[in-house]
């Protein structure tokens, strides 16, 4: 062999891409065997299922292949397309007006010396724990037919009539929901700017107004085009909201839904949702060629904010916060009190009776679905997203089945709840696959997840997937990059490793993790509303059940039920990352 | 027989060729420095030894003989450490250095024995109990020393060990890191970038250029018969002229002309402690084979002294045949080379 080698001319040698392969012991074996485990599982759960839903959309209705018909359908009938048009309308609209209203309030709590701003922090997530559904139903009690405000406090002023169903409500709604995500990512990006340009501007005598659009908008640029994408995208695919507040003003989601479960026609359906993607799809390239930009303009020498003093900015700041903060306290409001009245708003008598259940969706049982599944997201889903991060980012086999898995990772951030619900009903559903270009065709094994928990489960998982990624992929960026090797030179197995080091390193992270998947499988509905079966109704559908029916209170007090169970557990959560962080100084600086 | 044998060696990122056919011998118990500029592959090469890259088709590692070119890390018997050093945060000094002999399936009390006397050897038993962050970088280092050393590796790999230490720590510790070395008789291969470093602690160096080896020997030999111009570079001071080079201080300066001798002006001084730098302008360079008109001298304080140099004054300079470098690639080339050698004499 090496003879062979040695009279190889040098350029052979040098253009040999072909690498020595190493002998593979059975550590190595497992490590290498869990990535292609990995990568599999996404291509099941996320690819299969997404090519599915394709294939769907170039059918027509009796699954015979169509090619584009269905989209030239949609694109040249208007009422087909109305929808698209109200959804890109309501997702602009919310998506500006979130971004204004968190910028300032972002402002407020990094740039100035107002009192009591942990508290406003605070109250700025609330908004995160509840499903899109509570707003609807809040503003419905305020503004709605017979709201308080609409009917002027029930007859005793002039009532004012905001045509709350439609755009208005949906939007409303929307800012709620969206503002503590807008408000956050602009925190960062403020907390982020370099104070050297600030200096620079007051060497030139630069006013308040020039030195907030030469300096401070520019700085913020990237973050505030994040925020607004965010804000779009969530407004675009949510589907809580239109449900309650939307009228005859018909949304994408609202769409989908009604093609499939109202018009039985799937093919419709799948067009729509695959319409769906592709502003998330565009808006999420866009961020992360965006995003890439950003990370070059701070740099280490960068400077942090120093705030000056300046009592009447603050005041200014102090009275905009408690204005925002009023508008998310009273919203609380509206869908608190009808819950505690006989019928809202005739009978204003003290009851606890909404809170049973028994009458409209026979007890607790969705409740305690959602938080079955919420348990089993969050803890398997956990651990099948940090190892998968791990297997990506601290292995050095397969670089090319890592970079796929990568790939596949991130994917879901761009797939609405919707979508992926809709690609599982006709990937799980389907009794056999043909095989293209053969006549074999094979059944279903998954088709057994059908109905139960578990399919709720995984398209939890999936649709969490990605941010949960970016948390795990960031947390063990931080970790030593010789970790692995050095436990390799030892002979030590990596799962050795990952257990000793990897885990107890990145505990924080793991517990973020949980706790994303755990609030946000309590409050999706986009997900799971095409996926649950009678017996497995989760709380979030039976609200918007119970809205359908008539029954505001009762849909009140499930959303505030889980808005509830989600602060406890965040509480929780807070609680026991205090006692980590506190375990872990001891070897920490 | 060579204790460890890399033959043709060549790594590819891509397109990009970080170690282009690599020849080095190590024999047992030696101490090798690879140096190099960075980026030049000293890395690459060190992960290839450990395994933890797989190079080119055609690259062949040998230790002892036997060649382990396609066998995982995990089976070539080495200790490493990493610039980083790579400790975990998260365990004592103690459980770092236990970490690779837990795996080793020895009774308690044996593991315990082991890791305090590689904790002795580094001079840091009484600190076990400490986490990483509660030692300085001195102390740190040491620690993935003893770690690298306590599972008994039949050779130790160190990525630059020293560079993230403050000077005086730095040179304490190679004394030390060498005289550990020596103590074990264990065959070592150490990273740098650092020509002082390299010169003061290595048996061998091996100095590395853009992906290739450029000269492998002693740090006399490496220092006195540099044999291509960036070995003689990067390694020390040099006045290269066409072909030929001197160091500085072994310029002879006299203040009459002699036997072929240049004659100089001194342009500016530096002080030095010791001794101090002279920067000349060569002014009878009337023979094309000096393409560069200036010259660096360096002078003892006694020496200048006694020569009354001062700025702007002419000198003449004798460069020493014996202490001459003439450059590999152009030995064959002996017509361009032999009157600038005459010039010197
Ligand atoms: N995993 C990698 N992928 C691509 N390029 C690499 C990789 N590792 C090293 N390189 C490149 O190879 C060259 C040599 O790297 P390295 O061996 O780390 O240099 P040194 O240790 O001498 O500073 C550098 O140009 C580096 O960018
Ligand atoms: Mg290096």
């Amino acid at each position: 062999m090496s003879k062979q080698y040695t009279v190889q001319s040098p350029e052979v040698a040098l253009n040999t891409k072909k690498k020595v392969k190493q002998k593979t012991s059975f550590v190595d074996l497992l490590h290498k065997t869990l990535i292609v485990l990995m990568v599999l599982g996404l291509v099941v759960a996320l690819i299969f299922p997404l090519i599915q839903l394709i294939l769907v959309s170039l059918q027509d209705r009796s699954g015979s292949f169509v090619g584009l018909e269905n989209f030239i359908n949609y694109f040249t009938t208007s009422s087909l397309i109305q929808p698209l048009f109200n959804t890109l309308f309501v997702a602009s609209a919310t998506g500006i007006i979130s971004v204004t209203l968190g910028f300032f309030y972002a402002y407020a709590l990094t740039r100035t010396n107002m009192p009591w701003k942990p508290f406003f922090r605070y109250v700025a997530f609330v908004p995160l724990f509840a499903p899109t559904m509570m707003y609807g139903i809040g503003l419905v009690h305020l503004f709605g037919n017979n709201g308080v405000v609409t009917t002027g406090f029930f007859g005793m002023f002039q009532g004012i009539d905001i045509n709350l169903y439609g755009p208005v409500g949906i939007i409303i709604s929307l800012i709620f929901y969206t503002f503590p995500q807008t408000f956050l990512l602009l925190t960062i990006s403020l907390s982020n700017t370099d104070y050297r340009l600030y200096e620079a501007a007051d060497s030139l005598g630069s006013g308040v107004v020039k030195k907030f659009f030469s300096v401070t908008l520019p700085s913020v640029k990237y973050g505030l085009f994040s925020a607004f994408i965010i804000g779009f995208i969530l407004s675009f695919t949510d589907f809580g909201a239109p449900i309650v507040v939307g009228g005859d003003f018909k949304v994408m989601a609202v769409d989908i839904y009604q093609q499939v479960v109202g018009q039985f026609n799937m093919s419709m359906g799948a067009t729509v949702g695959v319409i769906l993607i592709i502003p998330a799809v565009i808006a999420f390239i866009a961020d992360q060629l965006v995003q890439r930009k950003e990370s070059s303009s701070i740099t280490a020498k960068s400077v942090s904010y120093k705030i000056k003093e300046n009592p009447v900015r603050d005041r200014v700041y102090f009275t905009y916060c408690l204005l925002i903060m009023g508008a998310i306290f009273l919203l609380m409001v509206a869908v608190l009190v009808p819950t505690f009245v006989k019928y809202w708003p005739y009978d204003f008598s003290f009851t606890t009776a909404h809170f049973t259940f028994e009458n409209v969706i026979g007890g607790f049982k969705p409740y305690y679905t959602s938080l079955l599944m919420a348990v089993i997201t969050a803890t398997a889903g956990t651990l099948i997203v940090f190892i998968g991060a791990y297997l990506i980012e601290k292995t050095r086999f397969m670089r090319t089945t890592r970079k796929v898995g990568y790939l596949f990772s991130i994917m879901p951030l761009a797939l609405p709840g919707l979508a992926i619900g809709l690609a599982y009903i006709f990937f799980f559903n389907q009794a056999e696959f043909a095989i293209p270009f053969t006549n074999i065709a094979i059944t279903n094994p998954l088709q057994g997840l059908y109905g139960t928990i578990w399919i709720l489960v995984l398209a939890n998982l999936i649709h969490f997937y990605a941010v949960n990624f970016f948390t795990a992929t960031t947390a063990l960026k931080k970790l030593d990059k010789e970790f692995e090797p050095v436990s390799e030179s030892m002979n030590v197995p990596f799962y050795k490793t990952f257990v000793r080091v990897t885990v107890p390193m990145s505990l924080p992270a793991i517990l973020e993790m949980m706790v994303y998947f755990f609030v946000n499988s309590m409050t999706t509905i986009s997900a799971v509303i095409f996926l649950y079966s009678p017996d497995t109704r989760p709380a979030s559908v039976a609200i918007v059940d119970m809205v359908g029916a008539g029954n505001m209170s009762a849909a009140a007090a499930m959303a505030v039920i889980i808005l509830l169970t989600n602060i406890v557990v965040r509480v929780a959560y807070e609680f026991i990352t205090k006692k980590v962080r506190k375990r872990a100084s001891a070897w920490q600086q | 027989m060579d204790f460890l044998k890399i033959e043709n060696v060549t790594k590819r990122f891509g397109n990009f060729t970080a170690l282009k056919q690599i020849d080095l011998n190590v024999q047992k118990g030696e101490f090798v420095c690879l140096l190099g500029p960075s980026g030049c592959g000293k890395t690459t090469l060190l992960r290839v030894i450990a395994g933890l890259e797989e190079p080119s088709i055609g690259s062949k590692v040998m230790i002892e003989g036997k060649d382990i070119t396609n066998l995982p890390p995990a089976k070539r018997d080495f200790g490493i450490v990493f610039q980083s050093y790579a400790l975990f945060p998260n365990l004592t000094a103690f459980q770092n250095v236990a970490y690779g002999l837990k795996n080793k399936k020895l009774p308690k009390q044996q593991i315990k024995d082991k890791v305090m006397e590689s904790l002795a050897l580094v001079n840091l038993d009484h600190l076990h109990n400490r986490y990483p962050s509660q030692l300085s970088g001195g102390q740190q280092q040491r620690i993935a020393l003893a770690r690298a050393l306590a599972i008994s590796p039949s050779f130790l790999l160190l990525d630059e060990p020293l560079s993230a230490l403050d000077a005086k720590v730095r040179i304490k510790l190679r004394m030390e890191i060498r005289n550990l070395q020596e103590k074990l008789g264990i065959t070592t291969i150490m990273v740098t970038h650092d020509q002082e470093e390299a010169l003061s602690m290595g048996d061998k160096i091996a100095v590395m250029n853009n992906a290739s080896l450029e000269q492998l020997g002693s740090p006399q030999e490496i220092y006195e018969k540099p044999i291509t111009p960036f070995v003689a570079d990067f390694i020390g001071t040099v006045n290269t002229f066409k072909g030929v080079a001197i160091r500085p201080e072994h310029v002879k300066l006299h203040t009459e002309p002699k036997k072929s001798t240049l004659a100089a002006t001194v342009d500016t001084m530096e002080f030095r402690g010791s001794s101090y730098r002279l920067f000349l302008n060569i002014t009878n360079a009337a023979e094309d084979h000096f393409d560069k008109d200036t010259l660096i001298a360096d002078l003892t304080t006694s020496e200048m002294n006694r020569l009354q140099i001062q700025k702007g004054r002419e000198l003449f300079a004798e460069m020493p045949e014996k202490h001459v470098i003439t450059y590999k690639e152009q030995e064959d080339e002996k017509t361009t080379v032999q009157p600038i050698a005459a010039n010197f004499k």
